[in-house]
């Protein structure tokens, strides 16, 4: 460390003491999914049994249906918003009119700054017996649907809502990285002869293509985050089927039940996994990208 | 460099992302705590560590030194002192507690706050008892997950109320609890005694954890736990139809009440996402808008142990009658006669229909009309609820009966002797003065609430109250002094005082109690409570029910709750889903497979080796 980085050192250091507050010490707590916690014996004097929970998590129905559903959700979603985000920055990007982009991308953007809480409960009225969408079926002469009770469409409402709720602020990133893609290649390319659809497609995506790998290996690991915050406040007992994640489950265990440990195996699970990808994802873009993220 | 420091981050977050859960679980805390066991510092952790190990020895726990009622001196009169059950210390004694508030309540005076307000101010002007509120939490769910946590990291405050046993039981179970046996006998005031004297051994046995008594036991009325149907009188009468008694009956009239428009969206309304259509062995109790009433006149009683003529132990969720009433309800959603939004709507949503007059039937305990739906008289004065009892096809009608209470006083294990007092003390204060107390300030606000009725409270001020509108008492008989006041009976001096408040002079009880003939307004809390006791709880205080069913057990016992944590996340999904036909009664059978095979036969035999104990 040289004297000229040391201001650059205490610029992140608050960062760092955040981190290690709330990341690194609480990792200490995962060993209570290898005893049978007690709160009065505490960390360090409960009885150790293993690999118990673990097993017990594999036998039990609830939690496999939650890693499938969390695996669903999340896939879909880290996939969707991946290309949705894309075709719209795309496609804004070919707007000449100013004042019409920019205003598009203002009111798409908009979404993201609603928290889930709210959000929910808008949802839900909309889509309720006497929200505007039944309202709406009401005057076509449609019978009466109630998408939240119904567990075969619950995993799209989620994702979609998702989708939506966050296509804006994603294609932040795209319409920066379009703006780093220099003219003269598209003004070679039109000399040439290129079509505006051979522009997009061999000016445009090859520029985009080092921001696309980023942010998908980032996405990695997400893919066993399927969003607690939507799920919490948009499921109820009847799409339980298809609603629950790893997340809902593990509050559920551990903090209604106070099953400590057994939700500490749950959250535990999740994280090595979710650690595996994100390695295997870096390695992955390193080797076939060439693209180093550390 | 920016993108590698992003990614470090997101990397750490998400291998930490439970370990989060565990944060609040404060490792120094607990190892200290363990240090304090090795040592001998703290009586109250040896005497119940002791009281554990040897358990059968001290198996009479508090009710082995238990003086009667009987035998102790008689309270000093509301509002005054004396040296045992009213004492005043000699110097303030801090009570530090955590507490649920109601963040929508608008009667707290402004600049009075939870732990500064005139409950307080009376518990420290007169007892020298001054309370510190550690926390608070505003919602029910906010308020179990403090207190989950609270138990986890071994940091309750000096008392907090567990809202169900299964917190009572972890606590003690972790050793976090005083033992409050001896405070109790001392301290508790000669009413509050007789209140636990009406429950038998009941109140003993809730309060008690592995032989040791660990918390101070809410006792609420039976009725909580007996559900009626509640139906629109004046619809009845307009239509021309008699009162139903059988679940066929009351279908035909739901039909009707559609039929001839009064019920647009739909006739009988039903529970809120998160809440069950019965209540169970845990929560045995004040199911509002649940189907209970339902399922106990096909002589079903799901969510309870109970045993065959055989003496076998089983679950009653898993048998032919839930089926066939779960069958009944099923129809009923098809027909479109219950809320097509059962299960899903949230903050009280459920609700909206009865309140603004479109939804003529619904089902609860006695308190669901009055206290359950003031606004429902408020917006219509016509609106004349009544409450009949819901028989099975051979006339009878079964009643489900409930645990005591379902909340618990606990008291931390390192709080001192002064402190265990106060807590007794706020609790007799509570009991014997609520009804002198002004109440246009939530009583809610009151640190550490805990309601303490006699068993049959409902039902002998039902009788009371009728003897005075009939002119067979006078108000004065039941004043402190009269002739009939008895102070087992707290509300029931002004309750008789405010009876004309609301009931014109020379009513004539002769066609019953409707709210027509009544003054809404210019009582409204105590108009509420009459409507509840002389119209919801009518039923069980005139009619004596064919059958009471009890659960063999009220709340978990060691080594089944994991088991139950699956169990009870099954059950509380399938039922809604074959009630909307997500799920058809075809596969009935494979969900009780399913339920015995994935935890509840092990339930049953760990419940079974217990009570054979």
């Amino acid at each position: 460390m040289n004297s000229s980085s040391i201001a650059y050192w205490i610029m992140v250091l608050p960062g760092y003491v955040w981190l290690f507050l709330f990341s690194i010490v609480p990792m200490a707590g995962i060993i209570m999914a290898f005893e049978d916690y007690s709160p009065k014996k505490g960390w360090f004097h409960s009885e150790l049994v293993g690999m118990k929970w673990f097993e017990y998590l594999l036998v039990i129905p609830d939690a496999k249906r939650a890693l499938v559903n969390t695996l669903i959700i999340a896939v879909s979603k880290v996939v969707l918003n991946i290309v949705v985000p894309l075709i719209f920055a795309l496609l804004l990007n070919e707007v000449r009119n100013m004042i019409f982009k920019k205003g598009v991308q203002t009111i798409v953007y908009l979404p993201h700054f609603i928290s889930w809480v709210i959000l929910a409960n808008i949802i839900t009225n909309m889509l309720g017996a006497n929200g505007i969408l039944n309202h709406i079926l009401k005057l076509i002469g449609h019978e009466q649907v109630l998408l939240m009770t119904l567990p075969q469409y619950f995993r799209q409402l989620l994702i979609g809502t998702d989708v939506w709720k966050e296509f804006g602020y994603n294609a932040v990133i795209y319409l920066a990285a379009l703006t780093g893609i220099s003219p003269n290649l598209y003004e070679a390319a039109a000399i040439d002869g290129a079509s505006k659809w051979q522009r997009v497609w061999h000016v445009t995506l090859p520029g985009l293509i080092p921001t696309i790998v980023l942010l998908t290996t980032l996405a990695m690991g997400n893919v066993l985050n399927a969003g607690f915050d939507q799920v919490f406040n948009m499921y109820n007992q009847l799409v339980m089927e298809t609603g629950d994640i790893i997340d809902t489950y593990v509050y559920r265990v551990g903090i209604t039940n106070m099953q400590f440990s057994l939700a500490t195996a749950a959250g535990l699970f999740k994280s090595v996994v979710s650690f595996v990808l994100v390695v295997t994802s870096y390695v992955m873009a390193n080797k076939f990208a060439d693209y180093n993220i550390f | 460099m920016k993108k590698r420091v992003v990614s470090v981050l997101m990397a750490f977050a998400m291998a930490a992302s439970l370990a989060a859960c565990g944060s609040s679980s404060d490792g120094g805390s607990a190892v200290t705590q363990a240090a304090d066991d090795d040592g001998t510092q703290a009586n109250a952790i040896a005497a119940q560590t002791a009281a554990a190990e040897t358990g059968d020895e001290t198996a009479d726990g508090i009710a082995g030194i238990w003086k009667a009622a009987a035998d102790e001196a008689d309270d000093a009169n509301p509002g005054e002192n004396d040296d045992r059950g009213f004492k005043k210390f000699d110097h303030v004694v801090e009570v530090h507690y955590g507490y649920q508030v109601d963040p929508t309540d608008k009667t707290l005076p402004e600049g009075d706050k939870v732990d500064d307000n005139q409950y307080t101010r009376y518990l420290l002007d007169n007892y020298n008892i001054k309370v510190i509120c550690d926390w608070t939490a505003g919602n029910n769910s906010d308020f179990q997950q403090k207190v989950s946590l609270a138990i986890a990291s071994d940091s309750l405050p000096d008392a907090v109320i567990a809202p169900n046993r299964n917190y009572l039981v972890q606590a003690a179970r972790a050793g976090e609890l005083a033992d409050l046996g001896q405070v109790f006998n001392d301290y508790a005031s000669k009413q509050v005694k007789e209140i636990v004297e009406t429950t038998g051994d009941r109140a003993f046995n809730n309060g008690t954890v592995d032989g040791t008594f660990v918390a101070l036991p809410n006792i609420t009325v039976d009725t909580d736990g007996v559900y009626v149907y509640f139906i629109r009188q004046d619809w009845l009468d307009k239509l021309g139809l008699e009162a139903p008694k059988t679940v066929d009956e009351l279908e035909e009239v739901a039909k009707k009440f559609m039929d001839e428009g009064l019920s647009p969206d739909y006739a009988i309304a039903g529970i809120d996402s998160g809440g069950r259509t019965y209540s169970n062995f845990l929560n045995s109790s004040n199911n509002g808008y649940g189907y209970d009433a339902v399922y106990q006149a096909f002589n079903a009683t799901p969510g309870y142990f109970l045993r065959d003529d055989s003496g076998k132990l089983y679950w009653g969720t898993t048998t032919d009658e839930t089926k066939a009433a779960l069958t009944e309800l099923h129809d009923w959603y098809e027909e479109g006669l219950i809320n097509p939004e059962i299960g899903v709507t949230t903050n009280g949503d459920n609700a909206n229909n009865v309140k603004n007059g479109t939804c003529g039937i619904f089902m609860g305990p006695w308190w669901s009309l009055g206290y359950g739906n003031p606004d429902s008289f408020k917006n219509d004065n016509n609106a004349d609820w009544q409450a009949y009892p819901l028989y099975t096809n051979d006339g009878e009608w079964n009643i489900h009966m409930k645990d005591i209470g379902t909340t618990y006083t606990m008291v931390n294990a390192n709080a001192s002797d002064e402190v265990k007092q106060a807590i007794v003390i706020m609790n007799n204060v509570l009991v014997r003065d609520e009804s002198i107390f002004d109440t246009s300030v939530a009583i809610a606000w009151y640190p550490l609430r805990n309601t303490m009725a006699a068993a049959d409270e409902c039902e002998y001020e039902y009788n009371a109250l009728m003897d005075i509108l009939n002119g067979k008492a006078k108000v004065e008989d039941y004043q402190i002094g009269g002739a009939k006041f008895n102070g087992l009976y707290k509300n029931l001096a002004n309750d008789a005082a405010t009876l004309y408040d609301v009931f014109p002079e020379g009513y004539d009880t002769s066609k019953g109690i409707h709210v027509q003939d009544m003054d809404v307004n210019t009582n409204n809390g105590q108009f509420n409570r009459f409507i509840a006791i002389l119209d919801g709880d009518r039923p069980y205080a005139t009619i004596t029910p064919d059958h009471k069913i009890y659960s063999e057990l009220y709340y978990t016992i060691d080594g089944m709750d994991t088991f139950w944590t699956t169990v009870s996340d099954l059950e509380d999904s399938e039922i809604l889903k074959f009630i909307t036909g997500a799920r058809s009664l075809d596969e009935w059978d494979q969900f009780c497979n399913d339920w015995h095979v994935q935890g509840g036969d092990q339930i049953l035999q760990l419940v079974d080796d217990f009570l054979a104990q």
